[in-house]
């Protein structure tokens, strides 16, 4: 479990496909422990790219600290102790239980997990409120079940970094709020989550910190009230909005129009 | 006994019996139940090949075919002889055929993501016929090898190249496992093509040998390439079972299991090694034979589901048993004629591959 001082630092972050680079020089400020960064900005901006980059999905270079390691260089099964990932569109078409989907994330990979990985797996579960689906085919679950099984996969091994794509879009309004509380749980018992969100009224109301990308660029950062502004939305989406900020400090957002 | 809530933080040294939950003994079972079915398959698997002995021209009562196998006194050395000599080496080499080309096409529906894989639909069956037939055709083939193993031997060396081959276009393509199927459709119409036009420079007596090589027949067996095909099932299937963890993490998402440390790459590729070595070793020997790469995972998928422990070794034992039966059908169907085994195991096989497809849009 990482530290109370725990911070994740991305400086001069270069990442890409081959042929097409989307990240170039990002640099960003150090998110600490317990905080949840939200990513927004429009499609194409990099957002995925950054989680896989992190992840060492993608290539690249630059830096990347956490903890007082350099998580680009890490061998795969030393990344996958630190870094739990969620990425968007996952296959439910596998004929595995709830409980074996969990069990063989601790199982796979090059550093097995240590301990019995059928009690972790269903600790895993009930911490999310869904050890009763234990058994229950994942093609069979809800698309809100599915959702927080496959966050079970993610969080089963106990990484201390969490980098979430999209896991509230498509989700009816009470699963929204069921996955996110999660989030929020698990960052407040002494994580960093890194989500990617597309709805900025609600990555206000949840996140601590948000990071806007546009065009592979850091655009702005920092509290949410502070971030999302009518300037920001003219600049990066091109939409002439009004934001407006409640007496509880919560934003509320109305489009208006595209830019003319 | 602990409770969930007090479990601690990545439950290192709690022991599994400290902890009650319906779930633990319900997955407890499930374990169990599936070491039962996996019985089960292995006692259907042999119940075949004692009825696959007792039948043929000469046909035996089960309780002699067993006795002659088991060697028990009383029993005619003419029996003894049909039993052992010819159609011992033929029952065993459906089951190694069975198991070898249903383990390749569990292997090959978990890493290319695709239930429609398999041996014979990406094309590696197109190779092995082309491969026989200008062995036969054009004398054309491996050199130094003894005449008698040419035509087994190019079948093997095309099967095999043609799924390198694949694994080399597909990691020149960027497309992901989507590509790698594509490819091999591609291949299998390549292949047929090219052996199209080896038949039509045949002559009449070679085109009847390549036609029925095509066929596929068990009749080719013997004591040596049935010890041959089970050498090779026997070595690579340990590898197969060590990379269970990986194949089942695999089906919850390329990503995903990257995520967890699993090198894809890797795996897909001595994947890849395994499927070619089984499917080209158990090809050359028998000729083409559709349908049992496909029919033998899905029917195992069915029954155990794709915690691959389980999976793999249910899918070479269903491979097995079909086979074992479909060798059965094809002395029995016409009474007095043996059926080629591939056309039976593709009467059958076809109408469950229609009936996966229809299920597929279904579910679209």
């Amino acid at each position: 479990m990482a530290t109370a001082s725990t911070t994740l630092e991305v400086d001069d972050l270069h990442a890409g496909y081959r042929g097409r680079p989307v990240l170039a020089g990002l640099a960003l400020a150090p998110v600490r422990t317990g905080t949840i960064a939200a990513l927004v900005g429009p499609n194409g901006a990099g957002k995925s790219t950054l989680l896989r980059a992190l992840c060492g999905l993608v290539p690249a270079r630059g830096r990347v600290g956490f903890g007082g390691v350099d998580l680009l260089g890490l061998g795969p099964g030393e990344r996958a102790r630190h870094i739990g990932f969620m990425p968007q569109n996952l296959p439910s078409t596998a004929a595995l239980t709830v409980l074996e989907s969990v069990i063989s994330a601790l199982k796979a990979g090059a550093e097995p997990a240590s301990g019995d990985a059928r009690l972790r797996a269903l600790a895993a579960l009930h911490r999310l409120g869904i050890a009763h689906l234990a058994m229950e085919q994942l093609g069979r679950l809800s698309g809100g079940q599915l959702q927080l099984a496959n966050l079970a996969q993610a969080i089963a091994r106990e990484p201390p970094l969490l980098l979430l794509d999209e896991p509230t879009s498509a989700l009816d309004l009470h699963y929204q709020l069921r996955v996110i509380g999660a989030v929020r749980t698990l960052a407040d018992e002494g994580r960093i989550v890194v989500v990617v969100l597309h709805d900025l009224a609600f990555a206000a109301r949840w996140s601590d910190h948000i990071v806007v990308l546009d065009k592979g660029r850091l655009h702005s950062q920092g509290a949410p009230q502070k971030v999302i502004t009518a300037a920001m939305l003219r600049d990066v989406y091109h939409v002439e909005a009004r934001v407006e900020r409640c007496s509880n400090g919560r934003i509320q957002i109305m489009a208006d129009g595209l830019v003319a | 006994m602990i409770d969930l809530d007090s479990l601690p933080r990545g439950a290192g040294p709690v022991p599994r019996h400290a902890v009650a939950h319906p779930a633990l003994d319900a997955y407890d079972r499930l374990l169990r139940r599936r070491l039962i079915i996996l019985v089960g398959l292995a006692a259907l698997m042999a119940a075949s090949l004692l009825f696959d002995l007792a039948m043929g021209p000469a046909g035996l009562p089960l309780s002699t075919a067993w006795a002659a196998l088991t060697g028990a006194d009383g029993v005619s050395p003419t029996v003894t002889v049909i039993v052992w000599q010819v159609r011992l080496p033929i029952a065993l080499m459906a089951l190694f055929v069975g198991a070898a080309l249903s383990l390749a096409g569990a292997e090959m529906q978990t890493i290319l993501d695709n239930p429609l894989a398999s041996p014979f639909t990406l094309g590696v069956s197109a190779a092995a016929s082309f491969g026989a037939a200008i062995a036969i055709v054009l004398g054309i083939g491996v050199p130094f090898l003894p005449p008698a193993l040419l035509v087994t031997g190019n079948a093997f060396l095309f099967a095999l190249g043609s799924v390198l081959l694949l694994q080399f276009l597909s990691s020149r393509s960027r497309g992901g496992p989507d590509s790698l199927v594509l490819f091999g459709i591609g291949l299998a119409f390549t292949f047929n093509a090219l052996l199209t036009l080896v038949q039509f420079v045949a002559s009449a007596d070679a085109l009847q040998q390549v036609v029925f090589w095509s066929m596929g027949s068990l009749a080719r067996a013997n004591w040596p390439s049935v010890a041959a095909l089970a050498v090779v099932v026997a070595a690579v299937a340990p590898f197969a079972l060590a990379a269970s963890w990986r194949m089942t993490a695999l089906r919850l998402g390329e990503e995903r299991a990257r995520s967890y440390g699993v090198n894809v790459r890797r795996l897909r590729a001595f994947s890849l090694l395994r499927i070619s070595l089984l499917t080209a070793t158990a090809m050359s020997f028998v000729g083409t034979i559709g349908f049992v790469g496909l029919v033998g995972p899905h029917i195992a998928r069915m029954l155990i589901g794709e915690d691959h422990r389980f999976f793999l070794p249910a899918s070479a034992l269903t491979g097995a048993a079909v086979m074992s039966l479909a060798s059965v059908a094809s002395k029995s169907v016409v009474p007095g004629v043996l059926l080629p085994v591939g056309i039976v195991t593709s009467l059958i096989g076809l109408p469950v591959f229609f009936a996966l497809i229809m299920r597929q849009r279904g579910r679209a």
